[in-house]
């Protein structure tokens, strides 16, 4: 897109008084174009009622649509497990790193679902909301935040359900326990917060332009779990190969959680940094992104 | 007349809240952004290879390799100040730039060229019941449109009673919008947007929803408004009631800025003139 710069100065109008007469203190400043990265934080602060009534407004309305409401949140993760458990590790019979299968792959799918949703629905950001973007303006990151947040919700939800389950193998006997590096587990839950939301925003700022995308976005993530280590532990991959596969940073995010909580991984330091690099770049992208569309994505779409 | 003279020493020092200077902006029709990324790649290709862009509107060829000749300005060069607690009407016809002179003061798009500079909060009600969620309860709803235009939650619940009043929908304020008749849907959104706490009210075309009498009780809505020393930006069609609120109006043509005048009956008389529509 190519964006017209403000080619003229204003000049001075006679409609207009001069600017100065005590009044500097004006509240909001609009010109064309902001800062190629600008995001204010001091304004998402402001609009925090508004974050926290979405999140609120997400599960009442996924609550009220469904018969068995909230507990899709615990059906899916189970679901999904078993299927795995059956296919990946009874029929084709992967390695599990000695893990019960169904533990393992517990822990891949959460880690996922948590990540991939939002992902999706950030995708989703300027076209599902282009009616109310349309009309009404509100610092736009405070929709992709009010989804991470939801979905962190979830996501605590889900991590209880892995715990039982844990707890249940632990008590039995299996080979599982919990590491030191379980007190990672805040960090690993911001990164792929800020993952979610980078990759949504970024994706969700080119649908605005490239409709393909949208069709691409949820096949696109199906393809890219085939490349973490959710059915299949980093160990099975050949050594050669794993340092280009942590490229992929929900690696590190997937081998970390199993290595806090069920003990055993083949994750090391420069995976992890790798990882935490392209994070960060992912985020800055599609923040930059963000702020170009945010302020004209109404005129395209 | 010692009332009159302490009226003027309050009002006197008329500050600007809305400053625009020589606002521009310009839409793009015909090659829209809004592309596949196929034919960006197909036109970035034949561009390398010095060929003709295939997917050029065939009459622009000659004029411009980029296709991007077909762009209108839908506001040129508009300056114009609104003082305090002042009621501006705008009229113009469609096309004018009516709409997205109160969507650029909206933020809601950003302008091509210029500056506003505003004091206070500003609050659009461009179309009532944005972001109604027909999933949520009158209640809820109330709050969330309320948080979209910019309360807060306890804001909100100081208002609530006032705001259900002036709706008439307390008996379903917990039902869900979707089981709502669009007359109730109109009245609660309009009402959360009439009790907003903000320094300057836009309001497009609101008056063309609802029956009669609601339409009267949003009209004796926004006097009360005015006289509470807000500032209103007020978009209309309807010439009679820009001529009941309005202290001063513009008319914007083609994009201009062509008249604007204290004296809107001749105003509005001139802009009827022009187009006998």
């Amino acid at each position: 897109m190519t964006e017209t710069n403000p080619i003229q100065q204003p000049k001075a109008s006679s409609l207009v008084s001069p600017i100065g007469a005590g009044t500097d203190e004006w509240t909001i400043i609009i010109r064309p174009r902001s800062h190629w990265f600008d995001v204010s934080l001091a304004e998402l602060w402001q609009y925090r009622d508004l974050i926290r009534l979405l999140v609120r407004r997400d599960f009442v309305a996924q609550y009220k649509q469904t018969i068995l409401g909230p507990s899709w949140f615990l059906i899916q993760p189970l679901l999904t497990t078993l299927v795995f458990t059956v296919v990946f590790g009874r029929i084709a019979n992967i390695p599990t790193d000695g893990i019960p299968d169904f533990l393992f792959y517990l822990s891949g799918t959460v880690c996922w679902g948590y990540f991939s949703t939002s992902l999706i629905l950030n995708a989703d950001t300027f076209v599902a909301n282009a009616g109310v973007f349309g009309k009404v303006y509100f610092p736009r990151l405070v929709v992709p935040l009010s989804v991470v947040i939801s979905g962190l919700f979830k996501f605590l939800i889900q991590f209880g359900l892995f715990l039982i389950f844990f707890l249940y193998f632990f008590l039995k006997g299996s080979s599982v326990g919990l590491s030191i590096w379980a007190i990672a587990l805040p960090l690993l839950v911001l990164q792929m917060s800020l993952l979610g939301v980078g990759c949504g925003i970024l994706v969700s700022s080119l649908t605005t332009k490239y409709q393909d995308l949208r069709h691409l976005v949820n096949f696109g993530v199906q393809l890219w779990m085939y490349f973490t280590p959710v059915v299949y532990p980093l160990s099975a991959v050949p050594e050669s190969m794993r340092v280009v596969l942590s490229l992929n940073p929900m690696v590190a995010v997937v081998e970390g959680f199993r290595l806090g909580f069920v003990g055993v991984s083949a994750l090391n330091g420069k995976y992890v940094v790798i990882s935490w690099g392209v994070t960060l770049a992912i985020l800055l992208i599609g923040l930059a992104r963000f702020n170009s569309v945010e302020k004209t994505f109404t005129d395209t779409v | 007349m010692p009332l009159g003279t302490r009226k003027v020493l309050i009002t006197e020092p008329m500050s600007t809240v809305i400053s625009i200077e020589n606002l521009w902006k310009e839409y793009r029709l015909g090659v829209l952004g809004y592309g596949t990324l196929r034919k960006d790649v197909q036109s970035w290709w034949a561009r390398l290879r010095g060929k003709e862009d295939p997917n050029l509107p065939v009459d622009f060829q000659g004029l411009n390799r980029n296709g991007r000749t077909d762009r209108i300005w839908a506001l040129r060069d508009v300056s114009l100040d609104v003082k305090d607690g002042e009621v501006l009407g705008i009229i113009g016809r469609n096309g004018s730039g009516k709409s997205t002179l109160l969507k650029i003061i909206s933020r809601v798009t950003a302008p091509t060229r210029g500056v506003i500079r505003i004091r206070g909060r500003v609050a659009s009600v461009l179309e009532v019941g944005t972001g109604f969620h027909p999933e949520l309860t009158g209640r809820e709803n109330v709050f969330l449109n309320s948080a979209i235009l910019g309360m807060s939650i306890s804001e909100t619940r100081r208002k609530f009673d006032e705001v259900i009043d002036f709706s008439e929908v307390e008996k379903f304020i917990d039902t869900p919008v979707k089981r709502y008749s669009s007359g109730m849907y109109v009245r609660l959104a309009f009402a959360v947007a009439a009790h907003l706490n903000s320094e300057i009210l836009l309001l497009d075309e609101v008056l063309a929803v609802g029956d009669r009498a609601f339409q009267e009780k949003c009209t004796q809505k926004m006097n009360q408004v005015k006289r509470a020393g807000r500032t209103i930006l007020f978009v209309s069609h309807n010439m009679e009631s820009i001529q009941n609120l309005c202290e001063r109006a513009i008319l914007l043509d083609r994009g201009r800025l062509k008249d604007i005048s204290s004296d809107v009956g001749h105003l509005v008389r001139d802009y009827l003139g022009q187009d006998p529509s």
